[in-house]
């Protein structure tokens, strides 16, 4: 079991929604698990889809491990505009470094 | 990782659904001509969960209608085809073509009651052996300038066959071109020469080598996807280890269809319509580009594996779809005969009515159907925002550039095959009979 932290989730309109999430869940999870609107992980998170395109501030973008080429090939097929701190957020795992992180989720996953 | 409420979204067909109400601004498949062959031209039809009534008229139109009298409820197939409509054999209610009562002669003379009584209708058109009609809002849109379309009706053959399942995962098998090289995989391959009518069963494009062999031998092949302007082009390459490389063309036609290469002579386009929720029809037009189609024979294998008169397969969950074991280890892959439609209904029936998506892990194999459901989301959204910029819900004028598309199994150069499958089309094209051309 990991240890629980905060993840806050800032939808396109600016709102915020903060989650508790569990350290060694992606981020994706920890928007799905909690209803998020807005991250859709259609292929479940294997890295497959695209539809869990967010974007992370610049500070919390260097905490995180480089994207794999699965991950950067797969985020040119996102729908909204792709952006240096664009990631899949099935991929990134949330570690205890991490309490607090705001994460933006684009306008459109579709 | 999709919700239940994700995975309702983009299957369920009511028409207070969102994909129910998608798929009502498209064309669908209602029956087949020759359901209307017999001397009493009246079928049942049951499409997106509604009960209807298929009719010809005298004057040779068709009339679809709602399939219950309002009166009492009772069948009108049943019903007396008369006066260009259907006269209900209870207390002889008489409806035209646009569902509206026209008589109730067990009323009082005088009576204006009739007047009130209207039944929902849709439009009903014929084009190559397949009825057509609209279940949507407003004007339908043009039917696409598809090869299925423009091809004479001597070179189209249309059949169907029932399968107990969403319409979706019926669809999603035929945009997934690694199960061929599985899920219809033959041990021992036939004689090319007795392939006709049927998959997979002639020398893959130029080559000497039945096409069972190339899909048997070479079981990963590499996917690329494309949205296109129809729906999608899915290309399936596999090395063959020779300096040549095998391309397998296929489409996804948006919303419910496939067109992908049979024979070196013939493509199939499969619409795959929903009944209801958890039934769907596969309604195929094999187009020719060669030969006129032979319809007595290719209607005749086919009848083989159906039951009439609502083509449901003669192998299916009831019997095991025939699975042998003995088969299994020496014929085929699954073990249930050889024809691969019955390989397709067993894979999509046994996940289930309707497919559990919450729980499914889709991998790189899966890459056209990410793509698709990513389509299908986005119109659907299109749908309810009212925004209607939908993909093929076009005029006649956009339809006529609609065509193709291209499906072809080509065999080139590893490094050339981004031309081998156009140049092989065009030289198909150029030698139709009929007016192939692509503008
Ligand atoms: S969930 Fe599909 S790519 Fe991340
Ligand atoms: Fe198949």
């Amino acid at each position: 079991m990991g240890s629980k932290i905060t993840v806050h989730f800032v939808r396109p309109d600016g709102s915020v929604e903060a989650v508790e999430a569990e350290t060694g869940e992606s981020v994706m999870q920890a928007a799905v698990f909690n209803d998020v609107e807005g991250i859709e992980a259609e292929c479940g998170g294997s890295c497959m889809c695209a539809t869990c395109h967010v974007y992370f501030d610049d500070a919390v973008s260097s905490l995180l491990p480089e994207a794999e080429e699965e991950e950067t090939v797969m985020l040119e097929d996102a729908a909204a505009e792709v952006r240096p701190t664009s990631r899949l957020s099935c991929q990134i795992k949330l570690t205890a470094e991490m309490d607090g992180i705001k994460v933006q989720i684009p306008d459109r996953q579709y | 990782m999709m919700s239940q409420e994700k995975n309702d979204e983009i299957t369920l067909v009511g028409a207070d659904q969102p994909a129910g109400q998608l798929l009502r601004h498209y064309w669908m498949p209602a029956a087949l001509a020759v359901e209307l062959g017999g001397p009493r031209p009246v079928a049942p039809v049951r499409l997106m969960g509604e009960d209807l009534v298929l009719f010809r008229r005298e004057d040779n139109t068709l009339g679809l209608m709602s399939r219950f009298c309002p009166h009492r409820g009772v069948d009108l197939c049943y019903g007396r085809l008369e006066g260009g409509g259907i006269r209900c054999s209870f207390h002889g209610w008489h409806f035209d073509q646009t569902g509206q009562c026209t008589e109730q002669p067990a009323e009082p003379d005088g009576s204006r009651m009739h007047e009130r009584i209207k039944i929902s209708s849709y439009p009903a058109v014929e084009k190559n052996g397949v009825i057509w009609t609209y279940m949507g809002p407003g004007e339908p849109p043009a039917f696409p300038a598809l090869d299925c379309f423009r091809a004479p009706d001597t070179h189209v053959f249309a059949f169907k066959g029932l399968w107990e399942c969403n319409w979706l995962q019926a669809l999603e098998i035929g945009i997934d071109p690694a199960h061929a090289s599985f899920l219809h995989r033959f041990l021992q391959d036939e004689d090319p020469a007795d392939g006709y009518g049927k998959q997979f069963r002639d020398k893959a494009a130029q080559s000497d080598m039945p096409m069972t062999k190339v899909l048997r031998e070479f079981d990963n092949p590499e996917l690329k996807v494309e949205e296109t302007d129809y729906g999608l082009r899915i290309i399936a390459l596999r090395d063959l280890g020779n300096g040549q490389r095998h391309v397998r063309v296929t489409n996804q036609v948006f919303p419910c269809a496939i067109t992908i290469p049979m024979s070196n002579e013939m493509t199939i386009t499969q619409w795959h319509v929903p009944v209801d929720d958890t039934h769907c029809y596969w309604y195929s037009m094999f187009t020719s580009f060669g030969a006129p189609v032979d319809k007595e024979k290719m209607r005749e294998q086919r009848l083989k594996e159906h039951r009439l008169p609502d083509y449901a397969p003669l192998r299916n969950k009831s019997n095991e779809y025939g699975y042998d074991p003995e088969e299994q280890k020496t014929l085929t892959y699954t073990g249930m005969g050889l024809d691969i439609n019955v390989h397709d209904q067993w894979a999509v029936e046994s996940m289930g009515a309707v497919q559990d998506r919450t729980r499914e892990h889709l991998a790189s194999s899966d890459a056209a159907i990410v793509r698709y459901r990513r389509m299908l989301r986005a119109a659907i959204k299109s749908v309810k925002l009212g925004e209607g910029d939908l993909p093929l819900v076009i005029d006649e004028a956009t339809a006529k550039d609609i065509q193709g598309p291209i499906s072809i199994d080509a065999i080139g150069p590893t490094e050339e095959w981004e031309s081998v499958w156009t140049d092989r089309d065009a030289g198909r094209r150029a030698s139709c009979t009929w007016d192939a051309a692509l503008s």
